[in-house]
């Protein structure tokens, strides 16, 4: 199936006195109608930001160095003001992470989502508000009419994340980014989340790109992960084959650190070192600093990401090697 | 009653006691600064009419019933008889307080008018020269001396050109001139504070939201950023209105020879006129305290969080 959202080449760097930093280093990506794809990395990886250009966001110091954002294989604007060009908000929206500091808060949580109403519905101020009642009733909150009328600050935290959904929801999009959307709640508001957006995306078919730091998440939501370290995809694939036989050495140390319930392990490690200054980068693989498999040729030369298997690329010279014991 | 009528009437009885304070203290101050009798009577009269008199204005006794008494007047609406003018200071109040108004509302409706497109080009702006010609023109309007100003326009426009007439009350092309020389520094001021308030405002995470939703720029800006900017603005074009009233325009109608308060506050203090300067900071102060009362309404119903 033809991709809705096709990433191709992108290259972000930030410009700071000490010099250019590449937060994105050529990244190529696509998501297909009703398809979830999960992007993890650790803090700094240049997840955020990606999304963040793909909605048409990025602004100064950010600036894009090369590649393309491409909806249903036309080229979108990716810098300036994008945001209003029939695609971003309307076809495809966004769910940011802290929902309170996100949404605007002198205005009422139904205006907020009726805005989206009037300008990409065309619906009328009554016709908006009836709208904007069923969809907070799809996304779970009770007492609907009442809520609208509420400001963000008297929402609990779960209760607004909701009704950021419902407004990124309201123009009927076919994609929607999730970035880090259950980061700024409580573990048991964050599983509520995650089946919440499961469970609309197999209802509404919407396609999702789902930006997170953990891997527990990606396993209860997308069909195909992707792996971002230092700016750069280090392993894709469809996310159980990733889960079960990880081809990159990054991609089982995340494994490695994240708590599992049907395997007995003595203890929860974490993938030793941090990652490489971005201003500083080494020659070779950005990884081999911490991968117990780097050898000479990791320091000297950068892997390319290639095909490991059927619809399964890695960057590394000795993919499926067992890095860790 | 609700939490709003409470929060209310708290304010109300919080600006009486403002009222009540300022009014002890020009009660108190006026009498160091002189004494009445020695002006209204002529030199030559004797101790004896002096006692009259004083006995006469309530003068012989002490300062607390003289206050007492002063007080008593003032819950209904009694403010005296002025000195200078020999008639009751309502009477003079009632006929120069509605040109101060005009003036002050003038003014300060065309500093507004001002001050939010150059302020929010400014903004849009930060360091082009849309916003280096703004922050240029309102440093100038902030930093120029009223009564300076108010003389070069009258200068320029009256003198030179003769568009304008130099002083006076009239019709509007009289309260051109004084609502100008007002008006400039207010609309710098204002402009400065919402340039900054809108460069903070633009940066915050609920506007890439709303460019996320994929609203037009124009009502990113003109819904979801003004009303975050308004309450600070509010805040401040509101000083300027009290700082106006209580200030500037002594300064402003002195200059224009315009009838308000301000100039007939600076002729009762030149004649020791102490009850006429009594009633008139008595009016000030109500007038400040409404304005602050408004304001304090106003920023509750802009901001919702805001603990009453």
């Amino acid at each position: 199936m033809s991709a809705l959202l096709t990433i191709e080449d992108l290259a972000i760097e930030f410009v700071t006195r000490r010099g250019n930093v590449p937060a994105v280093r050529g990244v190529s990506l696509h998501v297909t109608p009703g398809e979830s794809l999960g992007l993890v990395g650790e803090s700094g990886s240049g997840k955020s930001v990606l999304a963040h250009t793909v909605m048409g966001l990025l602004r100064l110091p950010g600036r894009v160095r090369r590649g393309q954002v491409r909806w249903k294989g036309e080229a979108l604007s990716i810098e300036g003001h994008a945001g209003n060009d029939g695609v971003r908000g309307r076809q495809m929206s966004i769910v940011f992470q802290d929902a309170l500091a996100a949404l605007n808060p002198l205005l009422t949580v139904g205006r907020q989502i009726e805005e989206v109403l009037e300008q990409h519905r065309n619906l009328s101020r009554s016709a908006a508000r009836e709208r904007a009642t069923e969809l907070l009733t799809l996304v779970g909150i009770p007492d609907p009419a009442l809520r609208l009328r509420g400001y963000p600050h008297e929402f609990s935290g779960g209760m607004r994340q909701r009704a950021m959904i419902a407004m990124a929801l309201a123009a009927e999009p076919q994609l929607l980014i999730a970035d880090e959307p259950t980061t700024a709640l409580d573990v048991t508001i964050q599983a509520q989340i995650i089946y919440l957006l499961r469970d609309l995306q197999a209802r509404l078919g919407l396609a999702m790109l789902f930006i997170t730091h953990d891997l527990g998440v990606i396993a209860a939501m997308c069909d195909r992960l992707a792996v971002i370290y230092a700016g750069r995809i280090v392993e894709s694939g469809p996310a159980s084959e990733v889960f079960a036989r990880p081809a990159h050495p990054y991609t089982m140390g995340l494994l490695r650190s994240t708590p599992r319930l049907d395997t007995d392990r003595e203890r929860l490690t974490s993938v030793d070192g941090s990652p490489p200054e971005l201003l500083d980068l080494p020659v070779g693989c950005a990884f081999a600093l911490r991968c117990p498999l780097a050898d000479a040729r990791c320091r000297a030369e950068d892997p390319r990401l290639n095909d490991v298997a059927t619809g399964r690329t890695a960057a590394c010279f000795r993919p499926f090697t067992p890095a860790w014991p | 009653m609700n939490e709003f009528g409470w929060f209310f009437v708290r304010r109300v009885l919080q600006g009486a006691v403002v009222v009540l304070g300022v009014t002890a203290l020009v009660f108190v101050f006026t009498r160091l600064i002189g004494d009445p009798v020695a002006i209204m009577l002529p030199l030559e009269a004797t101790e004896a009419e002096r006692a009259q008199l004083r006995a006469y204005l309530g003068l012989d006794r002490s300062l607390g019933l003289q206050f007492l008494e002063f007080l008593r007047q003032l819950t209904v609406l009694e403010f005296g008889d002025s000195f200078w003018q020999r008639r009751p200071n309502v009477e003079i109040i009632v006929e120069r307080l509605p040109w101060t108004l005009l003036l002050v509302g003038a003014s300060m409706t065309l500093a507004v008018v001002l001050a939010l497109p150059l302020g929010t080009i400014a903004a849009l702006y930060p360091g082009r020269l849309p916003d280096r010609l703004t922050s240029f023109l309102s440093l100038a309007g902030l930093s120029i001396p009223l009564f300076w100003l108010g003389l070069m326009l009258i200068f320029l426009f009256a003198a030179k050109l003769q568009w304008l007439p130099s002083s006076g009350p009239g019709g509007l092309a009289h309260l051109v001139l004084p609502s100008v020389t007002l008006a400039l520094p207010a609309a710098g001021r204002i402009a400065m504070l919402l340039r900054s308030t809108l460069i903070d405002e633009l940066n915050a995470p609920y506007v890439r939201t709303a460019i996320a939703k994929g609203l037009p720029a124009r009502r990113v800006i003109t819904v979801h950023t003004f009303i975050n900017a308004a309450v600070p603005v509010l805040t401040m074009i509101g000083w300027e209105v009290t700082r106006a009233l209580a200030g500037y325009t002594i300064v402003v109608e002195t200059v224009f020879a315009w009838p308000g308060l301000g100039l007939v506050a600076v002729q009762a203090i030149q004649r020791d006129d102490l009850v006429l300067v009594q009633a008139i900071v008595f009016v000030v102060a109500i007038l400040v305290v409404a304005v602050n009362l408004l304001l304090d309404v106003a920023h509750r119903l802009i901001d919702p969080r805001v603990k009453l």
